[in-house]
């Protein structure tokens, strides 16, 4: 029978995406979840499954075509598996059987029918009907989840209402795309179109999705918060060479020790004692939301533009296992490889421009959290300690903030709190 | 001309719930019925009043089986006034509440007969002799819930008052001496149960080879054996051919199996079927479109091919049952007012209110066979229930039908007293994806019939305590 598969949920507050790549063509035979279209989303170039098997009619989108959540994508003629009735004009149900009329001349005395048979709307499929009551089926149809992807949190697979909440908010089983298409380095955005002003030739180029999104939500941050900036300096002498002192590979064949890791531990203890940085305003009800886990944001640089993918409960590892998670994600990062829920649900931000350079800079802070840290390059300078002159090596860093909650004294302090794990390292090994 | 933002065509069990839940949902409601009170023939002249009086009938059976336990009751003394006036009752009590509601709700009810002029404008025509303020109705949107009438033959309409439908058997003219139902669906065989407990000879006659087509055969048996000593005659396979008014009677003519083909009755009740009323709305004047069986042609939001027009309940389609009516008219107040709604249950429960009643939700044996489809079935007959032997009615049984690789359960039939209210737990199960499981670790209560429910469950699994049926 004939389907339209239309472009399902994506994620909390993403409505669209852009075409990337139509994966199929009109007049073949898919089989079930297997990739249709490449859609660029906010942040992330994804994989969209159709889930049904069957021959493609018609191919509705194109290369670089805007399609909404809900826009059907193909016509598709299904090879269907879920035994559906041959359908009456529009109803599911199929007529009750009772009413066959017996073939007697006219007039007929018509047999009496009983109640006629409860009719279900349509065969449950081969291995059971869905265990989705009529909530969490009403839920699903509202969010455009499909139920036959979601995992069960009650007895026996039960699907609730939370479980169909929990797969609208991720991408449930919509893969990211695994790799970018190119090698790095080469521009994964077309080139631009050569155009004219009045004052000259110009390159004109139209702003990639991610690119278009992440100017969206500066505009948002800027406006909405009033930023202060902090600057400090940390002095990281001691912690270098505590570094440097841990053999090569110790903590693994391909994880690489450097001094995020310690930054971000000292971020997470101290944010764990100066909370008012790890909150969230709710404008619209006039609280603060103080979050009760640490999950911190790590900007990275990546062809496509920053991106900030989140690492959770950051507060409850070690050192180690942060410098592994750090290496996993700033690969996937780079290659593109993570879904739009990687980059949800970070409490803080940190930014790391050390690589490329420059000391002090005023961060925009990633709304909705209120506070956010840019670290700069780290260089070897004089500094005076006990009337004498030393070289000691400083790491540079600025600390952006929401003066709506908090204070140039709180931001002080808890910078100050962050400077002292970094400049007392024993510090961090003793209490975080 | 009056305007309304939205007219619900018809007042019975599908109309008003959409009314209702349209007017909560914040849209400004008219309701149209050619009746002075709301309610529908469910309300008027079918389920309420037709229970009211089962439940006499069965009382008195109820009575008369007393006399097993030792309790004997003379024959009652049956003053056909009292019953009709206590009928009446009930049924004005609950078309009065239902005024209030509409009343507290501020939905305008509006008795007349209405046809559509076009997709935005109704014709009203007064019924009886209060005056309309105006005759024509413009509306933004229209709910059809005309409902449907006892399905009438030709061959059979001979312009006697001894031929009776339903609502003239509700209406409890007198205790026919003899009464032959025409059909032997669930209208007929409760009317004919009513009239039985009365006091009637009864004798039913039926075109197909069962009573009550549509329902599993084993689920007819225990009711079929029971009415086979409470009616004169049950015949199936047997057609009545004509029929004539002698006066004091009416002379029936039958081709089939039985001895005498020419028989007189006091009264005659054809119930063999009902029809979607639809004929004389001016529907041509929009663009709903009608099957051949004279159903609006709808979506599962309810929405006709008409974009101001949906339409819920008989008018719609099969089955034609009050709570299916209900749930389509609250589908339809929901996708008028914007929510994500539509109709799309895995089970419509059937209930005859017989006695025993049989009851049945979801995929049926007959259904399951006809389809191919691969399912068990696990019975647990009422012999084995310690309430069903307290109530001295052991002829009943509850059955799951079960998909057997995930267990869960696709179907319940059940027969016996309170099948109809026993229902419910499995309308509820199939809903929510039950496995086997879920029903026998719920915990039912001792004694009751509803551990049938559990316990029928438990046969499925080779374990039932009151059972011993181990698993091959």
């Amino acid at each position: 029978m004939s389907l339209e598969f239309k472009l399902p949920e994506l994620g909390e507050n993403i409505e669209n995406g852009d075409v990337v790549n139509v994966l199929v063509r009109e007049g073949e035979h898919i089989s079930a979840n297997q990739g249709v279209v490449e859609l660029e989303t906010d942040k992330a170039v994804i994989e969209v499954p159709c889930p049904h098997a069957g021959k493609v009619v018609k191919i509705h989108v194109g290369k670089g075509d805007t399609v909404k959540v809900g826009q059907t994508l193909l016509t598709i003629e299904a090879e269907s598996a879920a035994l559906e009735p041959e359908a009456e004009p529009v109803k599911q149900a199929p007529a009750a059987a009772p009413t066959a009329a017996p073939a007697v001349p006219a007039p007929a005395p018509q047999p009496a029918p009983a109640p006629a048979a409860a009719t279900p709307p349509a065969v449950p499929p081969a291995e059971g009907p869905i265990p989705a009551g009529p909530a969490a089926r009403r839920a699903a149809r509202e969010m455009g989840v499909d139920l036959s992807r979601v995992a069960g949190s009650g007895a026996r697979g039960r699907i609730t209402v939370e479980d169909v909440k929990a797969a609208a908010a991720a991408p449930s089983g919509i893969a990211p795309a695994s790799g970018p298409a190119a090698p790095i380095g080469e521009p994964v955005i077309p080139p631009g179109e050569p155009g004219n002003d009045a004052h000259g030739s110009v390159r004109i180029e139209k702003m990639s999705k991610i690119r278009r999104t992440i100017a969206a939500r500066m505009v948002k941050s800027t406006s909405t918060i009033p930023h202060v900036t902090n600057f400090d300096d940390a002095d990281i002498t001691v912690l270098e060479q505590m570094r440097k002192s841990v053999p090569a590979g110790y903590l693994g064949p391909d994880i690489k020790l450097t001094t995020m890791p310690f930054v971000i531990k000292a971020v997470a203890a101290a944010l764990r004692q100066h909370p008012l940085l790890n909150a969230t305003i709710d404008d619209q009800n006039e609280q603060i939301i103080y979050k009760q886990y640490v999950n911190l944001g790590v900007a990275v640089d990546t062809p496509r533009g920053l991106v900030v993918p989140v690492m959770r409960a950051v507060d409850r590892m070690t050192i180690g296992q942060i410098a592994a998670a750090l290496g996993a994600l700033a690969a996937k990062a780079r290659a593109a490889d993570f879904a739009v829920e990687d980059l949800r649900g970070g409490t803080f931000t940190i930014s790391n421009l050390g690589a490329v350079g420059g000391t002090y800079s005023t961060p925009i802070i990633n709304h909705p959290e209120v506070a956010c840290l840019l670290l700069g390059r780290s260089r070897w300078m004089p500094v005076a300690l006990d009337g004498r002159v030393e070289p000691r090596f400083v790491m540079p860093l600025s600390l952006s903030y929401d003066h709506r909650i908090i204070d140039g004294a709180a931001a002080a302090r808890f910078l100050n709190q962050v400077i002292d794990y970094l400049e007392t390292p024993a510090k961090l090994l003793i209490t975080a | 001309m009056m305007e309304t933002q939205l007219v619900v065509i018809g007042g019975g069990p599908g109309g008003y719930a959409a009314a209702f839940l349209a007017a909560d949902l914040g849209l400004q409601v008219t309701v149209v019925d050619v009746e002075k009170r709301l309610g529908g023939v469910c309300l008027l002249r079918g389920c309420i009043p037709s229970k009211a009086l089962l439940h006499v009938a069965k009382s008195i059976a109820d009575a008369e089986q007393l006399a097993e336990w030792g309790v004997a009751f003379a024959k009652p003394a049956i003053d056909l006034e009292a019953i009709r006036k206590r009928k009446e009752k009930v049924i004005s009590t609950l078309t009065g509440g239902l005024g209030q509601l509409a009343k507290k709700r501020n939905v305008r009810v509006i008795q007349a007969r209405a046809a559509f002029e076009d997709s935005q404008t109704l014709k009203l025509v007064p019924v009886g002799e209060k005056a309309l303020d105006d005759d024509r109705l413009r509306f933004q949107h229209a709910i059809v819930a005309t409902g449907s009438s006892p399905t009438r033959i030709p061959a059979l309409e001979i312009g006697s008052a001894r031929v009776i439908d339903s609502t003239g058997a509700l209406a409890l003219a007198d205790v026919p001496e003899s009464l032959l139902v025409v059909g032997g669906g669930y209208i007929g065989l409760e009317m004919g149960t009513v009239y039985a407990a009365l006091g009637s000879r009864v004798s039913v006659v039926e075109l197909l080879d069962g009573l009550l087509p549509g329902a599993d055969r084993d689920l007819v048996k225990p009711l079929a054996k029971r009415l086979g000593k409470q009616f004169a005659s049950i015949w199936l396979k047997t057609k009545v051919v004509s029929m004539a008014d002698k006066g004091d009677s009416v002379e029936v003519a039958f081709e089939g199996d039985l001895e005498e083909k020419v028989q007189r009755y006091s009264r005659v009740l054809v119930s063999v079927g009902r029809r979607p009323n639809t004929a004389g709305l001016g529907l041509e004047n929009t663009k709903v479109e009608v099957d051949q069986k004279g159903f609006l042609v709808v979506d599962s939001q309810q929405r006709t091919a008409d974009p101001n027009i949906l339409a819920i309940g008989d008018v719609a389609g099969e089955p034609m049952l009050a709570h299916k009516a209900a749930h389509e008219g609250k589908v339809a107040a929901e996708v008028l007012a914007g929510k994500s709604a539509e109709f799309s249950p895995r089970a419509i429960p059937a209930v005859v209110f017989t006695d025993p009643e049989i009851a049945w939700a979801g995929l049926t044996e007959t259904e399951a066979k006809a389809q191919g489809l691969e399912v068990e079935t696990a019975v647990f007959p009422w012999a084995a229930s310690g309430r069903a032997q307290a109530i001295g009615r052991t002829e009943g049984f509850t059955k799951w039908l079960i998909q057997p690789k995930s267990q869960r359960v696709l179907g319940c039939g059940i027969v016996g007293p309170g099948a109809g209210d026993l229902i419910g737990e499995a309308v509820l199960a199939i809903e929510i994806g039950a496995a086997v499981r879920d029903l026998t670790d719920s915990i039912h209560p001792h004694p009751t019939l509803s551990e049938t429910l559990g316990a029928a469950a438990e046969v499925y699994l080779g374990t039932a305590t009151d059972l011993f049926r181990p698993r091959r």
